[in-house]
């Protein structure tokens, strides 16, 4: 699944239709977003290289993790060949321009732009921003300045941040709007904004990735190669109109990100014991074992040939089926005769079983028909 | 350094309980302090002129950062004169002070820290040590403010009391949290540290004995 989001990015915009936008939203897990977003950035670079991808060049908008970590990674796979198709664009080092300010009055040396990358002074306005993409896309395309390019953002929630909802979403519908976007890739975290906030987002993409930690439990082993993992629900909303929604398990390791359907996952403590490590053995032997299999419980049936009897309140009911119809109407008379104060008949206990009163299936959950 | 919290006599005392003469390294320039006053006052100045802090920038704690920037550089020179390879450190004790220098807004405090982790002394980034109350952003308008925060930082260290009550061996509990993925482990395919480590701790007459829970 995770492969056809790829295949999205790769593929862009077809004709008549709407640039595809992917949302990817995490909560609190910072570390796996970041390497699922890498995961796509990766993807789509080699994509490019291999000339499969519609888009030929590549916008980064880095707002929240310094720009090396772009292009430190894109360099390392691609050498040289990425200088001018990757762009990155800074709003990490000043995107409030103070340093801008300060360096008038320190007097500093100016750091030398370099060729991939350029820096936002002022993220606040959203204008300049937008220019600055559309110029740094046509960088990217260089001769080509027919083809498409892809825009990615590594957090919205940053614009959101100095932006109401309709800024930041105009803002990226004109970036949809433009003919020479392929493809938008946006982060955000889903936890620092209101509901109505994420939702206008999700309404406004095509697919939505919702990254979701593993439990605590998982994640708490000290394996060697469970740093962590997780799943996550890629929604993704077809040109027929049709929604696919499709959940896959991820796993951070040493090679970056796995990824692999939900059925198919092997938790990585299988074939291990889940037992807590403690001094003492929990553990049993293949002898212990056999031993416990051969004691046999005080309400287990013996073994010598009688039927086994277990109280369930309903001898008296038992009885009276047992009986023929005839004799029936005794039994009650025999009843109701005992309860008649000094009658001869011993004393006897009603008991009505409250479970008789019940469907056969009482312990199942009534509401488990209900589709919520 | 900056010492929002306490003057710079107690981070001395507490420094030297540990082995370590904070008065002589802030002789010789290693070390920065910055106190809560001076930035009291630069507050005071810039509303008695009836105009923000600085010219640039209506947030207050940008003045801040210009003076922990200019400690940052002037430290740089200090150190490369003895040795090859810096590397700073902007310690912020406590957050919640940053929140009453910028007013109660929260977003020029998370402006601030932002500046504070890409700011670069030449072209090394500063690390970034940071004490903040979980329970002072409690409250409904700021509770987004702890997970921010969060977002915000690589390692989240969080302290607190035993769940089950007080001990006499145990006077608390320290859980790590590791945020990102170190890509030098990539790289180096060394070991990665696990995700998420807790520790019991004791303190001591000078310094805090931490053990695995169960441990002691």
């Amino acid at each position: 699944m995770a492969d056809s989001v790829k295949r999205q990015i790769r593929d862009g915009v077809a004709e008549g239709e709407q640039v595809p936008v992917i949302c990817l939203l995490d909560s609190w897990d910072k570390a796996a977003s970041l390497q699922i977003f890498r995961h796509f950035m990766i993807g789509l670079c080699d994509n490019i290289v291999g000339g499969r991808a519609q888009a030929k060049g590549v916008v980064t908008v880095a707002f929240e993790q310094p720009v090396e970590v772009f292009t430190d990674e894109v360099l390392f796979q691609h050498k040289a060949s990425s200088r001018d198709w990757f762009q990155v664009i800074d709003c990490y080092s000043d995107p409030l321009g103070w340093e801008e300010s300060a360096r008038d009055e320190a007097e500093t040396e100016d750091p030398q732009p370099s060729a991939c990358s350029c820096t936002v002074r002022d993220i606040r306005d959203l204008e300049c921003l937008t220019t600055s993409i559309l110029k740094r896309g046509n960088a990217s395309l260089g001769q080509q300045t027919s083809e498409r390019f892809a825009v990615l953002f590594d957090s919205i929630s940053v614009l959101l941040r100095f932006h109401s909802l309709p800024a930041v979403i105009s803002f990226l519908d004109k970036l949809r709007a433009n003919e020479r976007v392929s493809t938008i890739l946006f982060l955000a975290h889903a936890d620092l904004h209101e509901p109505r906030v994420i939702s206008s987002l999700e309404y406004f993409s095509t697919t939505v990735i919702s990254v979701m930690p593993l439990p605590e439990v998982s994640s708490e082993s000290e394996d060697f190669d469970s740093f962590g993992g997780g799943s996550l629900r890629i929604r993704q909303k077809r040109r027929n109109g049709r929604v696919r929604q499709q959940i896959e398990e991820f796993h951070l390791g040493h090679s970056g990100i796995k990824l692999f359907p939900k059925e198919k996952i092997v938790p990585p403590s299988s074939g291990k014991s889940n037992v807590p490590k403690v001094q003492f053995n929990l553990e049993l032997s293949e002898k212990e074992r056999e031993d416990r299999a051969n004691v046999i419980l005080p309400f287990e049936h013996q073994g010598n040939g009688s039927e086994t009897k277990i109280y369930d309140g309903r001898e008296r009911a038992r009885l009276a089926s047992s009986l023929p119809a005839a004799d029936k109407s005794s039994v009650h008379e025999a009843t109701s005769k005992s309860d008649t104060p000094g009658g001869n008949v011993l004393g006897a206990i009603h008991y009505l079983r409250d479970s008789d009163d019940e469907r056969p299936d009482s312990d199942e959950d009534p509401d488990d028909d209900l589709d919520i | 350094m900056l010492g929002l919290a306490e003057p710079f006599s107690h981070y001395a005392r507490i420094a030297r309980k540990q082995g370590c003469n904070l008065q002589t390294m802030r002789d010789s320039g290693r070390l920065v302090f910055l106190e809560q006053s001076q930035f009291l006052s630069l507050q005071r100045n810039g509303k008695d002129e009836g105009s923000s802090a600085t010219s640039f920038s209506d947030n207050p704690l940008a003045a801040v950062y210009l003076k922990v920037r200019e400690a940052a550089r002037g430290n740089m020179e200090v150190n490369s004169a003895t040795e090859g390879a810096v590397h700073t450190c902007v310690m912020i004790d406590d957050a919640s002070v940053l929140d009453i220098i910028a007013g109660g807004n929260h977003n020029f405090v998370l402006d601030f820290l932002h500046y504070c982790r890409a700011l670069s002394v030449r072209k090394q980034r500063c690390s970034v040590v940071l004490l903040t109350h979980q329970d002072v952003y409690e409250e409904p308008p700021a509770f987004s403010m702890n997970l921010a925060l969060e977002y915000v930082s690589d390692t989240v260290v969080t302290v607190e009391p035993l769940s089950t009550g007080l001990a006499v061996d145990v006077h608390g509990q320290v859980t790590i949290l590791h945020r990102t993925v170190q890509m030098e482990y990539q790289r180096l395919k060394s070991k990665p540290r696990s995700r998420i480590q807790k520790y019991q701790f004791r303190i001591l007459e000078s310094t805090v004995q931490f053990f695995r829970p169960g441990q002691l």
